[in-house]
């Protein structure tokens, strides 16, 4: 394929003028380590140097003789532009395939030859005159975005060069699966399209975001409740400093011989609990953590009596009472570290002995016995 | 233990007759406490005049209440000592974590081997009681998380390794001497580099000498004497050397035990037998903490020898290369916490211990280099707990500009600013010239920064085989982290590697 | 849909033009003559008697067919009492009720003209709520100044090429004179050395971040990040938007922070560097947006007030 802008051979010069476009992105970072004193020697060329290199990267469609007097934002979209081009191109070469394969590359300004390079499978069955095209293609790439990153061009290139050794045998049989083909090519280069949106330098985060990526809820639920009972005088760092501590006492001690009269919630064997401390810890809170909490209620049952009534707690308020109990009874232990008491304690949650089990069970038992002043509730409605 | 006394006369007590001894009080209670006719005799209680009520007055505040006095039974404080201990514990293995297959240990043959940059290096365990004799590892350096203490192979390792390597076993490279300041960020991995210097040394058996604190010997935390009466002005520091004589002889028993001594010694006391091994020398001081300074010359002296003084050629063997390290070198530098008779701050260069150790920066006397038989000397400063020494700081700065090959005449030597009033001593002790004899280096400044991407990679997925990483190592990962390492300082990596993380759940 | 709010005078209103339809005659005759058909509705006076009496109670009772004209010269048909030209006259806020009433209307009418989405439609400054006070010349309580706007915003959705002129014009009495939405500021724009400037601020800090296209290489007031935060959690925050971006290997930042703490100087960098990389990618505006890094944080200190200990807390009550 023919280079379609005659322009980006002129701008390809000065970039391959340098020794790598590598040498060239980390010439910003020499600028920013123009304090260091092991830099001073270069300092005064590298920021030369990475001044012309910006300029270079950041003009975007053109070199800056061409157009002296705009300079063009990376962040402008340089496709209209392309299309432009090609449309004068391919009227002046008269050499349009059939109408389909040359309208969305027009319409969406994503070159073809793009897509066939990558693409192995399309490669083989592009039309005819694509193919021709294909050969004697110079192996500049005619687009913008990609004068930033030099080496998967030049890689590019080689593997058309392979791939286009392949054709020949292949050519014979494309009349027939072109049609879908090509409306496969359509399919990807919306794809593409989409892919290379105007306001992006670089590919889009593939993945996406997650409840923990967001800045202000960035670690786990229960993690954060913890730090925060952890937190004594409003020291947050300090809680998280604990946390960590305590993370890494989970993560350092021995597995925990389970009690079978107060087990833990089913989770992974013994030895895997201590590789997996959130876990551990998520498990030891949930296990400890009470189903109800009982309220004393006045003057229902008449009389100005009190009344305990049991009612049911949702997952964030069973843990903050399961760690408020940890927290209390680490309080009755020796040693002089918080952070070590609370993750001592938790250790012997694990393993059934803490006094926060029997806390639990007390307000079960009275949970339980207090299920008959429910009616009250009920009555009064 | 039995008591003195029987039940029997216990029990044939005079209970019975009022006590004679003391006349009975009036206000005292007319029965005995624990007799149980006495709520019988007591008076019934008066009851309360009804103006008289204890409780809340009208309209007054009901909420107030009296604080209860906690009664906190009073905890025994901890034995002396055991909360340091616990403040200085090390640990080095975590049986939970997983056991790395293929993890190499280091030896004569891996430390110079270039394809293993950015792969982990166990230390052996043999080795391990030796470097915790020469104090190597530090309590916050994050070996406790891992099955075994294993180190970075980063640029910096492999060029000391290579270095090693060529003073023990190549000809070209005997009796070379390498001397550097190591100096760096914090957390970039100065101790853990003198840590795997020490290693190395181990591995290729020199005699390794280590000062692990610098501060230890200014804070006058240890004993300090006049050296002698003719020079009042220079103090020993006897149990501090003889500490120093006991890493030394535990960490090299199995190199020193086959040194004999080769010469006598006037300076001891006691004059030594002949067939005394070096290991027997230093015990003495060890044992006797008031000679530990002369027994510690005496044993540098042997350890320095090149050749046997006239009738100990018998049982002379030539001796190993030495590796000595100092860490924390900017307490050194400074007025130290000891007190001369006249009450005036003593300067740490009065101290003969420190004397010592800088001295082997300069270039060595009687036309032998400072370690005449070879070695590296290798001075880490600390950037953590540091006090700030501007005349340090200068001299550091001229040591790398002759690195740089700055003329000291030229302008562009740094100079002290004007009235900055520098500590003239502590820019004489780093301004060695260039030595005499070809194989002592010059001092040098090595200067320790992050390390690189694909090192911290290996570094990742160190944390990830072991078992205490969830997340897939990938490069952009990493990239990740080595940013907010700073640029890849492993102190701050070792930290996000422990840091524990939730994977987004979408 | 604000008729179907629960207002019950808007209801009442609504029941009107409910029957309606059902006395076209009267409808002609009260409707069309009403007085919120007019422009300045404020001049009319109640003393117009030209209207008839349109009450919800009344209508039901009046016979479908037209009454003979009346003249009013005789005495006979001269109403008993006044009737007051608007029929929300006896409302608490009867020029409020009127302009409510119109807009209703107009958005029945229009009500099936398609619409675009709230980010796409033109932004309007509304009149805030002692603006319309003053325009209307009545206190408007605030919820049903609410409501207004809230049908103001449902006229200003439809789509603006089909938006009818009408709607347009009464639509702009409710604007603030002087749009201050008009006049933007200019883009911001990566400069010709290829930097993008950014600011941010939270809590007492303050921050500029300049980012350039490099490899991951982060300065805060010329230290590295490691030394400018010992804490891992603030070096989070401020890579934060690269960071869930995932560009961070592929800026550089040279950020410039002054002004309160650790935790305040992070995320003041947080929203500079945010910023800066919006100049570079405007695209990555839901994502960033949902990493909750563009979002300003304005919470600031509360000042401490006289009289009290601290911003609100109170001395201790002694009794003498």
């Amino acid at each position: 394929m023919p280079p379609r802008l005659n322009l980006f051979t002129a701008r390809a010069v000065p970039a391959f003028c340098q020794p790598s476009t590598a040498a060239a992105r980390r010439s910003i970072a020499t600028i920013l380590n123009a304090n260091r004193p092991s830099t001073s020697n270069g300092v005064k060329s590298g920021l030369s140097a990475s001044a012309q290199m910006t300029k270079r990267w950041n003009s975007s469609g053109s070199d800056g003789k061409d157009k002296p007097e705009g300079f063009k934002g990376p962040t402008e979209d340089p496709l209209p532009h392309v299309s432009e081009e090609a449309a004068e191109v391919s009227k002046i070469m008269d050499k349009r395939c059939d109408g389909v394969a040359s309208s969305p590359e027009l319409e969406q300004g994503t070159p073809i030859s793009e897509i066939l390079q990558r693409d192995k499978n399309a490669q083989k069955h592009a039309p005819k005159v694509m193919q021709d095209q294909m050969k004697n293609q110079s192996g500049k790439r005619s687009f913008s975005t990609s004068a930033r990153r030099m080496q998967p061009e030049v890689e590019g290139s080689a593997n058309s060069d392979d791939a286009s050794a392949n054709f020949d045998d292949a050519s014979a049989n494309f009349d027939d699966a072109s049609a879908a083909l090509v409306a496969d090519m359509v399919a990807q280069v919306n794809q593409q399209a989409a892919e290379l949106h105007p306001g992006l330098k670089f590919e889009a985060p593939s993945k996406p975001l997650g409840k923990t990526d967001n800045f202000r809820s960035r670690y786990d639920g229960l993690l954060e409740q913890l730090t925060k009972q952890l937190m004594r005088h409003g020291k947050l760092s300090k809680a998280y400093k604990d946390m960590s501590f305590i993370l890494d006492h989970l993560r350092t001690s021995p597995p925990p011989n389970r009690n079978p009269r107060r087990p833990l919630l089913p989770g992974p064997p013994n030895a895997q609990l201590p590789l997996n401390p959130i876990l551990y810890l998520t498990l030891i809170i949930d296990s400890v953590a009470p189903l109800v909490k009982l309220r004393q209620q006045k003057g229902i049952a008449g009389g100005g009596a009190s009344v305990q009534i049991p009612v049911p707690l949702a997952l964030r308020q069973r843990r903050r009472t399961a760690i408020r109990w940890i927290i209390d009874a680490s309080d009755k232990r020796r040693d002089s570290n918080f952070a070590m008491r609370v993750a001592q304690e938790l250790v012997s949650v694990a393993e059934g002995r803490s006094g926060a089990w029997d806390r639990r069970e007390m307000v079960h038992k009275l949970g339980v016995a207090g299920r008959s002043n429910l009616g009250y509730l009920t009555n009064r409605r | 233990m039995v008591s003195s006394f029987c039940w029997s006369c216990l029990t044939r007590l005079p209970t019975a007759s009022p006590r004679p001894m003391l006349p009975p009080t009036l206000t005292a209670q007319r029965v005995a406490a624990f007799h149980t006719s006495s709520p019988l005799l007591a008076l019934p209680p008066k009851k309360k005049a009804p103006g008289q009520q204890s409780g809340p007055k009208h309209r007054a505040s009901t909420t107030f209440k009296m604080k209860k006095r906690k009664v906190t039974d009073r905890v025994r404080p901890p034995a002396i000592g055991e909360r340091k201990a616990l403040r200085k514990r090390i640990v080095l293995s975590n049986p939970n974590a997983l056991e790395v297959a293929d993890m190499q240990d280091i030896s004569a043959d891996n430390m110079v081997d270039s394809r293993l940059r950015g792969s982990i290096l166990g230390l052996p365990v043999p080795m391990l009681d030796q470097l915790r004799a020469v104090q190597a590892f530090k309590p916050k350096q994050g070996w406790s998380i891992f099955r075994r203490p294993g180190t970075v192979t980063r640029r910096e390792s492999l060029e000391l390794g290579r270095l090693i390597d060529g003073i023990s076993d190549k000809p070209e490279d005997k009796g070379k001497v390498v001397k550097r300041i190591v100096t760096g960020a914090r957390g970039s991995g100065k101790t853990v580099h003198l840590l795997q210097a020490m290693s190395m040394a181990f591995t290729k058996e020199w005699v390794v000498v280590t000062v692990p604190e610098c501060q230890d010997l200014v804070l006058a935390n240890t004993s300090y004497a006049p050296l002698s009466d003719e020079n009042p002005n220079v103090y020993v520091q006897n149990q501090a050397t003889a500490a120093l004589l006991s890493r030394t002889v535990t960490a090299n028993q199995k190199v020193l035990s086959k040194l004999k001594v080769s010469r006598e010694h006037p300076a001891l006391k006691s004059p030594l037998k002949r067939d005394t091994t070096l290991e027997a020398l230093a015990n003495l001081g060890i044992q006797d903490p008031a000679t530990a300074w002369p027994i510690f010359q005496a044993l540098w002296t042997e350890l320095t020898a090149t050749s046997p003084a006239p009738g100990f050629e018998k049982d002379f063997a030539s001796r190993p290369p030495m590796l000595v390290t100092v860490d924390g070198l900017a307490h050194w530098m400074k007025e130290t916490k000891y007190r001369t008779a006249k009450y005036e701050l003593i300067h740490a260069h009065d101290l003969v211990f420190v004397q010592h150790f800088l001295s082997l920066l300069k270039p060595g006397e009687n036309q032998q280099s400072a370690l005449p038989n070879g070695g590296v000397l290798l001075y880490a400063t600390s950037a953590s707990n540091n006090p700030g020494v501007y005349s340090l700081d200068v001299a550091l700065k001229r040591v790398a500009a002759r690195q740089n090959r700055v003329d000291p005449s030229s302008p562009d030597y740094p100079m002290p600013t004007a009235f900055s009033n520098p500590d003239e001593r502590v820019l004489a002790a780093f301004d060695s010239p260039k030595s005499s004899i070809p194989t002592e280096g010059t001092l040098e400044l090595q200067t320790i920064a992050g390390v690189s991407r694909e090192e911290a990679r290996g570094f990742m997925e160190y944390f990830a085989r072991s078992g205490l990483l969830r997340q897939q190592v990938s490069e952009e990962w990493v990239n990740e982290k080595w940013t907010l390492a700073g640029g890849g300082v492993i102190g701050e990596l070792e930290k996000l590697g422990r840091r524990l993380t939730v994977p987004a759940q979408v | 849909m604000a008729w179907q709010n629960p207002n019950g005078l808007v209801q009442a209103m609504h029941s009107i033009r409910q029957a309606a339809p059902l006395r076209p005659v009267l409808q002609q005759s009260v409707i069309s003559r009403s007085p919120i058909w007019s422009t300045s509705t404020t001049t009319r006076l109640p003393k117009n008697l030209s209207g008839k009496r349109t009450y919800a109670t009344e209508e039901f009772l009046t016979p479908p067919t037209a009454a003979p004209p009346i003249d009013f010269r005789d005495p006979r048909f001269r109403p008993a009492r006044l009737v007051p030209a608007s029929p929300s006259y006896f409302s608490g806020n009867p020029k409020f009720i009127d302009h409510l009433l119109v807009l209703e209307d107009i958005l029945a009418a229009n009500a099936d003209l398609p619409t675009v989405e709230t980010s796409q439609a033109p932004r309007m400054a509304w009149l805030k709520l002692p603006q319309l006070r003053d325009f209307v010349g009545e206190q408007v309580p605030t919820k049903k100044y609410k409501g207004l706007i809230k049908i103001l915003q449902r006229l200003n959705r439809i789509h603006p090429k089909l938006m009818p002129k009408e709607v347009g014009q009464t639509i702009k009495q409710f604007v603030r004179p002087g749009n201050p939405y008009a006049n933007k500021p200019a883009p911001a724009r990566v400069d010709e050395m290829g930097r993008a400037r950014g600011r941010g601020k939270r809590k007492s800090s303050s921050a500029v971040a300049f980012l350039v296209e490099g490899d991951g290489e982060v300065r805060v007031n010329g230290k590295t990040l490691v030394e400018a935060f010992p804490r891992v959690h603030d070096r989070e925050s401020a890579t934060w938007a690269l960071r869930s971006t995932s560009r961070l290997d592929k800026y550089n930042v040279w950020a410039q922070v002054q002004g309160g703490g650790t935790t305040g100087q992070a995320e003041a960098i947080t929203l500079a560097v945010a910023r800066a990389l919006l100049v570079h990618e405007p695209a990555l505006k839901p994502v960033l947006r949902k990493a909750g890094v563009i979002t300003v944080d304005a919470r600031r200190v509360e000042r401490k007030k006289p009289g009290h200990v601290k911003a609100r807390k109170m001395p201790t009550w002694v009794k003498r």
